[in-house]
C-alpha cells in the first residue's frame, strides 16, 4: 500500500488506509479480530496478491502436495531395497557403495544438483519441461528426482542402522536357533519391526515438504508453499505470512497426532499399554 | 550369511522394481517431453515478466500489463517510430487559449462484452481513471472533461502541452464502467483491444482469448497465453524448447543461445530505458567533490560493450542518445577518469588514514557507501557489482544492498540509501518532460535524494507550459545540462532490448514505447 | 602408541589430513590463489578455463580459481562460527532445561518445538530479510533454527545422568549447583555434544551455501561458493564454468567434514553404528 504508486504517501493516505486495514485500533482488538475471523475460515487479503489469504494458501499447496508425495514415493522406492541390501551385505562392497552413494548424496547441495539436471535434461537434451510454473507431469520430474536424491541419502542410512540393530536383537539369535528360515526372520520379524522408527522420520519428512520445499521450488520456478512463503517475506505480505505460519503450526500437529496413532497400530507394546 | 539363494532373488527383483520404475520415470519424461511446441497448436504461447499482481489498471504500473496483452487501447497510441497515432481517438486538436484539448472519439468502437463505447462512457472511464489511481493527476490535472456529441473535450487549468502524449500512458486506457469494476482485478478489464482475459493468475499465467466485438477488423488467433517466467534463463530455455514461441526481456547473453536456431528470429532496438543510480544528497554524498568523483570513477564503456555485451549503450546523460535531445553536444565533465577521480578525492582531503585500502572522509570518519539495488533485472545486478569493483579501485567502499522491489520502494522513500538504483522509461509520453520532473525536481515525490537546484525547477515550470517544439528542446537540453554539472545522478546505460520469436509466429513488431506486445498483427505462420 | 592410534584409526587419519588440508586452503588462501580474488579485470568477462584463468573468469573479469580458493575462507570460517554457536546455545539451554525442570524447561522445550515445527530454511530467511541480507545474518538465522536439536539432546542426557547416584550424593553433601553442572554433568556429556558437533559441520556449510545461493546470505563481491553458484545461475548455457567450479568445492570439502565427523564419531562413541 504504502509503495502502491511509488509515491510518498501523504499522512492523511496513511491514516486512511490503517483505518482501512484496522491496523488503528489497540493490539488485543486486532488479535481478537484475526482469531475471531479464522474461526469463520477467513484469513484476511493477501496485500501483493489481492486474494483471500486462504486461496492463495490453497492454490500453492496442491502442486507442493504433489511435489510431496512424487518425491517420497521416488524416495522410498530407492532408500529401502539399498538400506536392506546394504545392512543384509554389511562390509561388503555393496555395503560400501551403498554407503558410499548415500554419503555423497548428502554431501551435495540440491541446488547443485538442481542445476546440473536441469542444465543436462533442460537444455542439452530437452526431455523435461524448463521452464516451470506449471504443475503438470513433466515439469513434477526433475524437482521430485532432485528431492528424492538427497532425501535418498539419508533415508538409506537410517534404513540400514534400523536394520542392522533389529538384526543384533537376542529375539533374532533366538530364532536362528530354533532353525526359522533367514529369509522368514527378514521379512516376517525383522523388516517390519526396523521400518518403525521409519515412520516418525517419514512424518517429519511429509511434514517439513508439505511446509514447502524452498529451494528447488525456487530454482525450478515450482508454485508451491515454499516460494510463495519467501516472496510473502520478501514483499512484507503480512497476511499471507500468518497464514503461513498457520498452516505450518496446523501440518505439524496433524502430522505429530498421525505419527503417534500410527506407532499405538504398528507397535502392538503399545497397544497394550494403553 | 543371512542371505540365500531365495532371498537373494527377492531382493534382486525389488531392486529391479525400483530401478525399473525410476527409468519408467525417466522415460515418460522423455516421451512425453517431445519439443517444438506442439502442445499449442491453434494458440501462440508468450513468455513474459509480469509485475502485475492484479489487472486492475489504475493501480500502480499494472495498466501496462494490460496494454501489453493486447487488453486494453487508449485514445491515442505510439507507432513503431516513436509517433503519436490515433487510436480510439480518431484526430484531437488544442484550442487558441491552449486550455482545451478536443478528441473526436472513433464510432463503431464496442468493448468486449459488446457494449458500445460511446464518448460518455471514454469520460467515466477518465474519471475513474483520476478518482482511482493518484499516478493520474502526475500527468496532468483536469478542469473538466466535457461531451460534445462524438468529441472529448478535456480542459486544464494551465497549457499542458504533453497532454496527448499522456493519454497514450496505458494508465489512461478505456475500460467499461457500466460492469461491476471489482472484477476487474481477478477476472480482468472490459476494455476494447483485440484479445479478452479468459483467465488470469498473477504467478502463473493470463489466458486472454480472441475479442468477437473487435473494431479493428479480424484478430487471427484464437487464444493466446502470456504465461510468467520470470527467470531470465527460464526463459530462453523454454523458448529453445518450443514451450514458448515469443519471448520478452531477453538480453545480449542469450543472442549467443540462439545464433544456430534458424527457427527463431532476434529483433532489437535501442530503447528508451534508462538505468541510472540516485545519489543521496542527505549523506555523505552531499559533497559534490565525493559525487563527481564516484562518477569519474565509473567506466561504462565497458559495463555496457563488454560486461553488457552490447545489451546497452554508456549514459552520461538523463535522455538516450535515441530521443534527439542533445545527447552529443552535452559536455560531460565526469566522464570516466579513475586517475582524475583520485586526485578529486586526494585534493578534497579523502585519504585512506587507517590503511585498510578504502578513503576516510576529510573529518576522518569511515566512508562505505551503501549501493541499493533490486533483484529482479540481471542487467542492474552487474553494474552494481561492476561499480563496486571500480571504486575499490579508487579507493571508495561500496556496500551492495540487494533487495526486493517492494523493499528498494520502502528504502527510497525512507531515505535510507546512499546510491540508488533505477530502470525506467524515459519518455513515456514521448517526451521527457514528465521523466526529468519526476525525479530531478526539487519537490517532485519521486526526488528522495535531496536534489534541488532553482535553475532546474524554473527551467521545468516554464517547459510545462512550452508548445514550440524548438524551445522545449532547447529547455529540455539545458536542464539535463545542469543535472549533470551537478553530478547529481549516475547515468549507467540506457537499455538495448531485444524481442526473440520463433517463426511459426509472424507478425511480432517491436516498438519503441513498452507498451503493446500482443497485438492484432501477431499471428502463426501459414 | 600415538602411531598406532592412526594405524588403527585409518578413516580419521585420512581425512582428519584432508580437513587440515582444506583449513591450509582457507589459511594461506593469498598465497595459494594464483589472483586476487576481488581484482575485476572486466575484459576478461566470462573468460572460459584455461590459459590465464585456470578455471576461467566470472562475469566481471575475477579468477573463479581464485574465487574458489578464498571461498574457502569464507565457507569454513561461517561453519565454525555457526557450528560453535548453537554448540554453545543448545547446550546451554538445553542442559538448563533438563537440571532445572519445571517452568523452565517448559518454556525452552516450546520454543524449541516452536523452532522446529517450522521449515527452516524459510524461518531462516524471514529471519535474514528481517535483519537484512548478510554473513552475520544468516549465521544468526541458521543458530536460530538449528540450536534445538543441541538442546535436546543435552537435555535428554542431563535427564539420564541426574538421576545417577552420584548426582544424589552430591546434591546431598551440599554441593553448589555450578559445580554439579561444570564438574559432574558436563563432562559426562560433551563427547556426545562434541561429536554431534563434528558431524554437523558439512550440514552446515551446505546450509549457509543454501542460503547465500537464495541471495540471503553473503553479498557479493565476498567470494562464497553458494554465492558463486548463484550468480553462475545466470550463466548456466554459457558459462558453465560458474557453475561447476564452487559447486565441486562444496561437494568435496562436506564430503571431507562429513567423514571426518563420521569417523570421529566412531571413536569417541563406538555404539553409535553410522
Amino acid at each position: 500500500m504504502l509503495t502502491e504508486c511509488g509515491n510518498v504517501p501523504t499522512p492523511e493516505l496513511l491514516a486512511k488506509t490503517r483505518a482501512e486495514l484496522g491496523l488503528d485500533q489497540p493490539f488485543l482488538t486486532q488479535y481478537g479480530r484475526w482469531l475471531g475471523d479464522i474461526l469463520k475460515g477467513d484469513m484476511g487479503q493477501s496485500y501483493s496478491f489481492k486474494i483471500p489469504v486462504i486461496d492463495k494458501l490453497k492454490s500453492c499447496f496442491f502442486p507442493t502436495l504433489e511435489l510431496a508425495i512424487v518425491s517420497l514415493l521416488l524416495m522410498l522406492l530407492v532408500s529401502i531395497p539399498l538400506g536392506i541390501l546394504s545392512a543384509i551385505y554389511q562390509n561388503r562392497w555393496i555395503d560400501y557403495a551403498v554407503r558410499g552413494l548415500a554419503f555423497l548424496g548428502v554431501s551435495v547441495p540440491s541446488f547443485w544438483i538442481g542445476l546440473i539436471l536441469l542444465r543436462i535434461f533442460g537444455v542439452n537434451l530437452r526431455w523435461v519441461s524448463v521452464s516451470g510454473g506449471s504443475t503438470d507431469f513433466k515439469s513434477l520430474i526433475l524437482p521430485a528426482v532432485t528431492l528424492a536424491i538427497s532425501m535418498s541419502a539419508k533415508y538409506t542410512r537410517q534404513v540400514r542402522i534400523a536394520v542392522l540393530d533389529e538384526l543384533r536383537q537376542d529375539y533374532v539369535a533366538g530364532a536362528r536357533l530354533r532353525g526359522i528360515h533367514e529369509s522368514t526372520i527378514l521379512w516376517r520379524h525383522v523388516l517390519p519391526n526396523a521400518m518403525l522408527p521409519l515412520v516418525t522420520l517419514l512424518g517429519l519428512s511429509l511434514g517439513s515438504l508439505l511446509g514447502g520445499t524452498t529451494v528447488v521450488e525456487i530454482i525450478y520456478n515450482w508454485p508451491g508453499l515454499g516460494a510463495m512463503a519467501v516472496k510473502a517475506i520478501s514483499c512484507r505480505d503480512y497476511p499471507l505470512v500468518q497464514g503461513y505460519v498457520l498452516w505450518i503450526a496446523l501440518l505439524y500437529m496433524c502430522i505429530n497426532l498421525i505419527v503417534d496413532l500410527s506407532y499405538k497400530r504398528l507397535d502392538p507394546r503399545l497397544r497394550e499399554g494403553a | 550369511m543371512l542371505i540365500n539363494p531365495w532371498m537373494k532373488k527377492y531382493l534382486g527383483l525389488a531392486l529391479a522394481c525400483a530401478l525399473g520404475t525410476a527409468s519408467l520415470t525417466g522415460c515418460g519424461g522423455n516421451g512425453s517431453g517431445t519439443p517444438s511446441g506442439n502442445g499449442n497448436a491453434g494458440g501462440v504461447t508468450i513468455g513474459v515478466t509480469s509485475f502485475a499482481d492484479t489487472l486492475e489498471p489504475t493501480e500502480q504500473y499494472f495498466s501496462w500489463v494490460v496494454s501489453r496483452y493486447g487488453i486494453g487501447e487508449t485514445l491515442v497510441r505510439f507507432d513503431e517510430t516513436g509517433e503519436l497515432t490515433p487510436c480510439l481517438a480518431e484526430n484531437w486538436s488544442i484550442s487558441d487559449d491552449q486550455l482545451t484539448w478536443t478528441f473526436q472519439i472513433r464510432e463503431g468502437v464496442k468493448f468486449s462484452n459488446g457494449d458500445d463505447m460511446t464518448p460518455e462512457m471514454v469520460k467515466a472511464s477518465l474519471e475513474r481513471t483520476f478518482e482511482k489511481s493518484d499516478r493520474a493527476a502526475t500527468f496532468f490535472d483536469p478542469a473538466s472533461i466535457t461531451v460534445d456529441g462524438q468529441n472529448l473535450m478535456i480542459t486544464t487549468k494551465e497549457p499542458v502541452a504533453i497532454l496527448p502524449g499522456s493519454l497514450a500512458d496505458p494508465l489512461f486506457l478505456i475500460v467499461d464502467t457500466n460492469v461491476d469494476d471489482s472484477t476487474f482485478a481477478m477476472q480482468g478489464p472490459i476494455c476494447t483491444g483485440p484479445y479478452a482475459v479468459e483467465s488470469f493468475s498473477p504467478t502463473d499465467a493470463c489466458v486472454v482469448v480472441r475479442n468477437e466485438h473487435y473494431w479493428g477488423g479480424d484478430v487471427p488467433l484464437d487464444r493466446v497465453t502470456l504465461k510468467c517466467v520470470d527467470d531470465q534463463a527460464t526463459r530462453s530455455m523454454a523458448l529453445q524448447t518450443g514451450e514458448i514461441d515469443i519471448a520478452y526481456n531477453l538480453k545480449t547473453e542469450n543472442v549467443a543461445e540462439f545464433e544456430n536456431d534458424s527457427n527463431i528470429t532476434i529483433q532489437q532496438m535501442q530503447s528508451l530505458r534508462s538505468t541510472y543510480a540516485f545519489m543521496n544528497q542527505k549523506g555523505a554524498l552531499s559533497d559534490l567533490t565525493l559525487r563527481q568523483a564516484v562518477i569519474r570513477g565509473l567506466d561504462r564503456e565497458t559495463y555496457c560493450n563488454k560486461l553488457l555485451e552490447g545489451g546497452a549503450t554508456a549514459g552520461k546523460a538523463p535522455v538516450p542518445p535515441t530521443l534527439d535531445f542533445g545527447f552529443d553536444t552535452l559536455k560531460d565533465e565526469n566522464a570516466y577518469d579513475p586517475e582524475g577521480a583520485k586526485k578529486l578525492l586526494a585534493d578534497a582531503g579523502y585519504k585512506d588514514t587507517d590503511g585498510d585500502g578504502f578513503v576516510e572522509t576529510p573529518t576522518g570518519e569511515k566512508l562505505n557507501l551503501e549501493f541499493v539495488i533490486y533483484t529482479s533485472r540481471e542487467e542492474l545486478n552487474v553494474y552494481a557489482q561492476a561499480a563496486q569493483a571500480n571504486l575499490k579501485d579508487i579507493g571508495i567502499q561500496v556496500t551492495l544492498n540487494t533487495v526486493s522491489y517492494e523493499t528498494l520502494l520502502d528504502m527510497r522513500d525512507a531515505g535510507q540509501f546512499d546510491m540508488l538504483i533505477w530502470n525506467v522509461l524515459v519518455a513515456n509520453t514521448g517526451d521527457p518532460e514528465k521523466y526529468l520532473r519526476e525525479n530531478w525536481y526539487s519537490t517532485s515525490s519521486s526526488n528522495q535524494m535531496g536534489y534541488s537546484n532553482a535553475e532546474v525547477d524554473a527551467m521545468l515550470d516554464q517547459l510545462l507550459t512550452t508548445f514550440d517544439e524548438a524551445a522545449r528542446k532547447d529547455l529540455i537540453i539545458r536542464i539535463q545540462q545542469e543535472i549533470m554539472d551537478d553530478a547529481a545522478t549516475i547515468f549507467f546505460g540506457y537499455e538495448t532490448t531485444y524481442l526473440f520469436s520463433n517463426n511459426r509466429v509472424t507478425g511480432v513488431t517491436m516498438y519503441p514505447m513498452d507498451y503493446y506486445w500482443l497485438t492484432q498483427d501477431i499471428a502463426l505462420a501459414a | 602408541m600415538r602411531l598406532n592410534f592412526f594405524r588403527t584409526h585409518k578413516q580419521f587419519t585420512i581425512f582428519a589430513l584432508l580437513a587440515l588440508l582444506v583449513i591450509g586452503v582457507a589459511i594461506f588462501a593469498p598465497l595459494l590463489a594464483p589472483m586476487n580474488p576481488l581484482e575485476a579485470s572486466m575484459d576478461d568477462s566470462l573468460q572460459p578455463p584455461g590459459g590465464k584463468y585456470l578455471c576461467g573468469a566470472d562475469k566481471f573479469g575475477r579468477d573463479v580459481l581464485s574465487r574458489v580458493i578464498y571461498g574457502t575462507r569464507t565457507s569454513l570460517v561461517m561453519a565454525l562460527c555457526l557450528v560453535a554457536v548453537i554448540f554453545v546455545i543448545g547446550t546451554v539451554l538445553g542442559i538448563l532445561a533438563g537440571y532445572f525442570g519445571g517452568i523452565v524447561d517448559g518454556v525452552i522445550m516450546r520454543l524449541a518445538d516452536m523452532m522446529i515445527s517450522f521449515p527452516g530454511l524459510v524461518l531462516a530467511i524471514a529471519i535474514a530479510g528481517l535483519l537484512g541480507p548478510n554473513m552475520v545474518n544468516a549465521i544468526i538465522a541458521i543458530s536460530a533454527v538449528s540450536w534445538t536439536k543441541y538442546a535436546r539432546l543435552a537435555r535428554s542426557m542431563v535427564l539420564k545422568i541426574k538421576g545417577c547416584l552420584y548426582i544424589e550424593a552430591a546434591v546431598t553433601i551440599g554441593t553448589r549447583t555450578f559445580d554439579i553442572l561444570r564438574r559432574y554433568i558436563l563432562p559426562n556429556m560433551i563427547t556426545t555434544m562434541i561429536v554431534t558437533a563434528a558431524t554437523d559441520i558439512g550440514t552446515m556449510m551446505l546450509e549457509i551455501a543454501g542460503l547465500s545461493f537464495l541471495g540471503f546470505g553473503a553479498q557479493a563481491p565476498t567470494p562464497e561458493w553458494g554465492l558463486m553458484l548463484n550468480e553462475g545461475r545466470t550463466y548456466l548455457a554459457k558459462a558453465p564454468w560458474l557453475m561447476i567450479y564452487p559447486g565441486l568445492a562444496i561437494v568435496i570439502v562436506v564430503v571431507i567434514f562429513n567423514m571426518l565427523g563420521d569417523s570421529i564419531r566412531d571413536i569417541l562413541d563406538p555404539k553409535q553404528e553410522p
